[in-house]
């Protein structure tokens, strides 16, 4: 079965990344239309299209735009999140890197729906090649006059602005993310008030994410009704799933919401590598409970992923093979959250530590059967009670894991060492 | 006014207040380390989670506000639970060193670990705490990162309310930590609030380092005496010394709001310790001897007689602005008794922009007040008790609480040794031997403000009660009782009060500028008698 | 050591754009650390002087982030990614195997201030793992083989 490529159709073509790639395979042509349109009725037709927030919530594109009060006096920004950061997610690296300008095309619609006039795009550090086409593509749209004052005529200006991050998972979380280009650490700020109201330089910001914006011009192109009558109906259009970790075919794939993790990892992702069996499925990113062997049909969508008990996330898929020790897993995930927290509040700051710890006195067997259900109460409390998610996205993976992978832990415990013997994790392939 | 309900009680508040204020209101306790109202709102260290109806995540009260209808709930299983299980989270690195830390007893954390806690800790391993080295943010100021939970006050304090910046974060995540920027250090003039608003023992004042447990120092209300804006300050002493050990801000939203400045906290010693005069003293020859009280005041009085009835000489009496409204109304009444000029002030007052809205360039607690009970400064007078002295018109100088040369030029400091020392006769009253002191025929000992009771009017004319923290040192009096003494050599009656409340009912009787005070109207507050 | 007249002109250049004065700190510690290649205190002073800011704001922003160094490093940063994707690929074996390559623990700078290696969470390439960041170029697909032809060449430069 072929993807159903939307936004990664031309991903593979050399100089993709360039304006004259994009405007020759019919890129820009959505603007135009968008700019003859009123601002409402884009918001509207984003609104019709069912989409949903691509960088892992989920929430509707379209009614988080209508939260802006679009006569407001102060200026209103839009940010860009490409702070692609979640563990096992790495599709927005690639339309950034592969195919710019649709985002960019994007963001100009985005721009003129919520009467925005400046757009931060803000990418992480790590990511020093896609800062530099970002920069390029910016470039080119300002001499083609996609950016700028009075584009395409119709006397809408906008100013992009790339920002570039310093090394922290945290900025991608919104509000951490307006923190940062306003020159601070990344640190979440509690809500209310929303960013919407009150965002960044305290002005009436919509955060969006790369993939999410990459969609708009599409759904402008082509209409709403296409869009909606791709995935499922609440869950429409296509998703960028990223398949990593024991596969056969790492990579990304473009298909529509809904597709059956089965599917993705058998079809797409042609199995598990050196003739082992799947043990656990990380489905949305490294924030996602765990899904175990057994749990494989589901549909890889928002609410059928939150159905379960985990989430669709990002939708970076991360495959586990039989041959990996949970423990570890656990562990790699805790270190992850444990060295990204930002540190301001409690039950994130130290139940990040104290996971690690716990977790690594299992493996190294010197864990204690009370830890275990210490290990969930202690998650238990991670969730929900901190100003952002990242405490819940370490305590989501690691209270699944404990509670599907239980025998596992009691295994540990009861050996005093990891009953899977390996110096290492994983399975390097080293020999080219 | 918004209606809401809280643990089933109903309470009308008022708009703007966040649910640890309306809680309080009705006498609900919500534990909380990060907020403090003169702070901007962080959300942070989550101790104050409770349940509001309708939201399936427990809210922090400290950012969720009052509004009509609001059903909050504090003791809710799931409240309770969050809570301890925040209790239990803060204290997995926080190192249980209570017994040697200056904190216990008055400890935030450790109330709320008591009161909120789940009374146990899951963490195994405590040998694999985190721990860094203590170091100074300050010559004042010792930090432990150990201790500290990241509730960021001090950080708040030094970017919001002093605007200085001096203190930020080291590293993110647990290893963060604050700092100050290598090379400087935590030194404006509000600093030492930092160690008050810290809710554990991570920020300690290198002053009183391991010196008591704060439970054997007692407690006393008064205000500060070392400005004009007289902020309001609860004063701890300790009891075996018999010594102010340390001062810390009383919270009054009209004066000092919850700060003192760094004089304030620390400058009590000067006060306490340098040179105090502790016994009366009689000149004999080039040195003192110890006098007894009666023959001293016996002394005092029968040279002011002398001079007031020698038609070729004069005597003025000056008043310094340490002095409190009461022992500032009984000198002038003895002047009106014995039919003198009244005393005189030697300074003026200094008005001018406050730093950080509370530290006034007036050094003087009661300039404001003296003034109100009708004193005036010298300069107002064309012949000035200065120039007086100098042209020799004044023969006899009354001086209570002033150090003269403190208050001349210091290219005159040798012009008026001179003539303070030609004088026919000198009293100073004082708590120190300063050096008006020095040249004085009597030297009768005083009480520092921390050792007396009585009132300031600060330079707002806000009128406020000191209290006596400690006793006078030695046998030295609190300057009304010296003066009632002495009044008493003049006249039978007039002088015979118990106490300054007393002098105060005579002063609101007389004096239109404190018509109506008396102790309890003024309360522990103070009360604006201006206008 | 005050700052070459191109930098000033650079931080100049982003202040212009910037919204505010402490909105201009991260591009320009970017800006500091290409040129000296890392943040000894006293650029953090001399940032924090230009941008009218506390220098313990300068110091907290360049301590968050991981990318930002306020201790000297070698002249070639070697981020490799030890999150699951990565690790499930053999991270822990690459970082094993570079650590043993190059004599050093990870963290740490070879001696002859050439090369440092440090731990890097996700770096976005799970579908091509295991990766690493050495300096702007990301390395996918990490074998024994390319790490050899690119430790070479970046001890011989």
């Amino acid at each position: 079965m072929p993807e159903m490529r939307i936004i990664r159709t031309y991903v593979d073509k050399p100089n993709s990344e360039s304006i004259e790639s994009y405007t020759a395979s019919g890129g820009y042509t959505a603007l135009p239309r968008a700019l003859k349109m009123g601002p409402l009725e884009i918001i509207d037709e984003v609104k019709k299209s069912g989409l949903r927030g691509r960088g892992g919530a989920g929430f509707p594109t379209g009614i988080k735009w209508s939260f802006v009060q679009r006569d407001s006096k102060q200026p209103i920004y839009l940010c860009c999140n490409a702070d692609e950061s979640e563990p096992g997610s790495f599709k927005d690296r690639e339309i950034i890197e592969r195919d710019p300008h649709q985002m960019l095309e994007g963001i100009v619609i985005g721009c003129y729906a919520i009467n925005s006039h400046k757009c931060y795009i803000y990418i992480r550090g790590e990511m020093p090649k896609g800062a530099r086409i970002l920069e390029r593509a910016i470039r080119e749209s300002y001499e083609k006059g996609f950016l700028g004052k009075n584009i395409l005529g119709s006397g809408f200006n906008l100013d992009v602005v790339l920002f570039v991050g310093a090394g922290a998972y945290i900025c991608g979380e919104e509000t951490a993310l307006l923190e940062s280009i306003e020159g601070k650490n990344g640190e979440p700020r509690p809500r209310p008030p929303f960013p919407a109201q009150v965002g960044l330089f305290g002005c009436p910001t919509i955060v969006n994410n790369v993939e999410t914006l990459t969609c708009v011009p599409h759904i402008i192109n082509r209409g709403a009704e296409w869009f909606a009558s791709i995935g499922t109906p609440k869950n429409t259009g296509t998703k960028i799933y990223g398949l990593s970790g024991s596969i056969n075919k790492p990579g990304l794939y473009e298909l529509p919401l809904g597709i059956s993790l089965r599917e993705l990892i058998y079809e797409y992702g042609e199995g598990i590598r050196n003739g082992k069996e799947v043990k656990a499925i990380s489905p949305g990113g490294g924030s996602a409970a765990v899904l175990t062997a057994e749990e494989i049909n589901i549909p890889m969508d928002f609410d059928s992923l939150a159905r379960a008990g985990s989430m669709l996330g990002t939708a970076g898929v991360t495959v586990i093979d039989d041959a990996t020790c949970m423990v570890r897993v656990a562990q790699n995930l805790a270190h992850f959250y444990r060295d990204e927290s930002c540190g301001q509040c409690v039950q994130c700051r130290e139940g990040t530590w104290w996971l690690e710890k716990m977790l690594t006195r299992i493996e190294e067997g010197m864990g204690r059967m009370e830890y275990i259900d210490t290990l969930i109460d202690a998650c238990f409390q991670m969730k929900g009670t901190t100003i952002c998610a990242l405490a819940d996205g370490c305590a989501m993976p690691v209270e699944s894991i404990v509670k599907k992978f239980r025998h596992e832990f009691e295994e540990h415990i009861k050996l005093g060492k990891c009953p899977f013997g390996n110096k290492y994790m994983g399975i390097w392939d080293g020999s080219d | 006014m918004p209606k809401l309900t809280i643990d089933g009680q109903e309470a009308d508040v008022q708009d703007g207040l966040n649910l640890i204020q309306a809680a309080a209101l009705i006498g609900i306790e919500i534990p909380h380390f990060c907020y403090h109202p003169a702070l901007s709102i962080v959300a942070q260290c989550r101790q104050c989670l409770v349940e509001i109806e309708g939201v399936p995540k427990v809210m922090p009260a400290c950012n969720t506000f009052v509004r009509d209808g609001l059903v909050v709930k504090t003791n809710t299983t799931k409240a309770i639970k969050a809570r301890e299980a925040v209790v239990e989270f803060t204290l997995i690195n926080h190192p249980l060193d209570c017994p040697i830390c200056d904190k216990g007893g008055e400890c935030p954390l450790q109330l709320t670990a008591f009161k909120h806690g789940p009374g146990y800790s899951r963490f195994d391993g405590p040998e694999e705490k985190k721990v860094r080295k203590k170091y100074f943010l300050s010559e004042k100021i010792l930090y432990d990162p150990n201790r500290c939970i990241m509730c960021t006050r001090c950080v708040r304090f030094t970017d919001e309310v002093t605007q200085t910046g001096e203190l930020g974060y080291d590293g993110r995540g647990f290893r963060k930590k604050i700092v100050v920027f290598p090379g400087k250090n935590l030194d404006n003039e509000l600093s030492g609030n930092v160690i008050d608003l810290c809710p554990v023992g991570a920020l300690l004042g290198k002053d009183t380092l391991h010196e008591e447990r704060v439970w054997y120092w007692k407690y006393t209300d008064t205000i500060c005496p070392l400005c004009s804006n007289g902020c309001n300050i609860t004063v701890g002493i300790d009891p075996r010394k018999g010594r102010v050990a340390r001062v810390r801000p009383r919270v009054n939203h009209e004066v000092n709001d919850y700060w003192i400045c760094d004089r304030g906290r620390y400058e009590f010693k000067i006060v306490q310790d340098e040179n105090r005069l502790r016994e009366p003293f009689i000149r004999e020859g080039e040195g003192f001897r110890i006098a007894t009280w009666d023959e001293t005041l016996d002394l005092l009085a029968a040279e002011i007689i002398k001079t007031k009835n020698d038609p070729s000489t004069s005597i003025a009496f000056v008043a310094s602005p340490m002095l409190t409204n009461e022992e500032c109304y009984l000198l002038k009444k003895i002047t009106e008794i014995l039919s003198i000029e009244k005393p005189v002030i030697l300074t003026e007052p200094i008005d001018g922009e406050k730093k950080f809205g509370l530290i006034s360039q007036d050094p003087y607690p009661n300039n404001k007040g003296l003034r109100d009970i009708g004193l005036s400064s010298d300069s107002d007078r064309l012949d000035g008790v200065i120039n007086s002295l100098y042209e020799g018109k004044i023969k006899a100088l009354y001086v209570v609480g002033e150090d003269l040369f403190s208050v001349v030029k210091g290219g005159e400091r040798g012009k008026l040794r001179e003539v303070l020392s030609k004088l026919s006769f000198l009293a100073v009253q004082d708590f120190k031997l300063t050096e008006t002191a020095k040249l004085a025929h009597v030297i009768i000992p005083g009480a520092s403000p921390y050792e007396k009771d009585g009132t300031f009017t600060n330079d707002m004319g806000r009128i406020q009660r000191i209290k006596k923290a400690i006793p006078p040192q030695g046998s030295a009096k609190p300057d009304w009782e010296i003066l009632c003494l002495l009044g008493k050599r003049f006249s039978q009656e007039g002088f015979n009060y118990v106490n300054p409340s007393q002098i105060m009912l005579e002063i609101a009787d007389r004096i239109p500028a404190f018509n109506g005070i008396n102790y309890e109207k003024i309360g522990m507050l103070g009360i604006n008698k201006m206008g | 050591m005050p700052f070459s007249v191109e930098l000033r002109e650079k931080i100049n250049q982003i202040i212009s754009k910037s919204e505010t004065r402490q909105s201009a700190l991260i591009p320009t510690l970017h800006a500091v650390q290409r040129e000296y290649g890392w943040l000894p205190n006293e650029c953090m002073s001399e940032v924090a002087e230009i941008l009218d800011i506390p220098p313990a704001s300068v110091q907290n922003v360049a301590t968050f982030y991981t990318m930002f160094f306020t201790k000297p490093v070698g002249k070639h940063v070697i981020w490799l990614c030890r999150t699951l994707s990565c690790a499930l690929r053999g991270a822990e074996h690459v970082e094993h195997y570079l650590s043993e390559k190059l004599g050093i623990h990870t963290g740490e700078t070879t001696t002859d201030g050439k090369i440092t290696l440090l731990e890097a969470e996700c770096l976005a390439s799970c579908g091509t793992a295991p990766a690493m960041l050495v300096d702007d170029e990301l390395y996918e697909n990490l074998t024994r083989k390319k790490i050899d032809e690119l430790i070479e060449k970046l001890k011989k430069d």
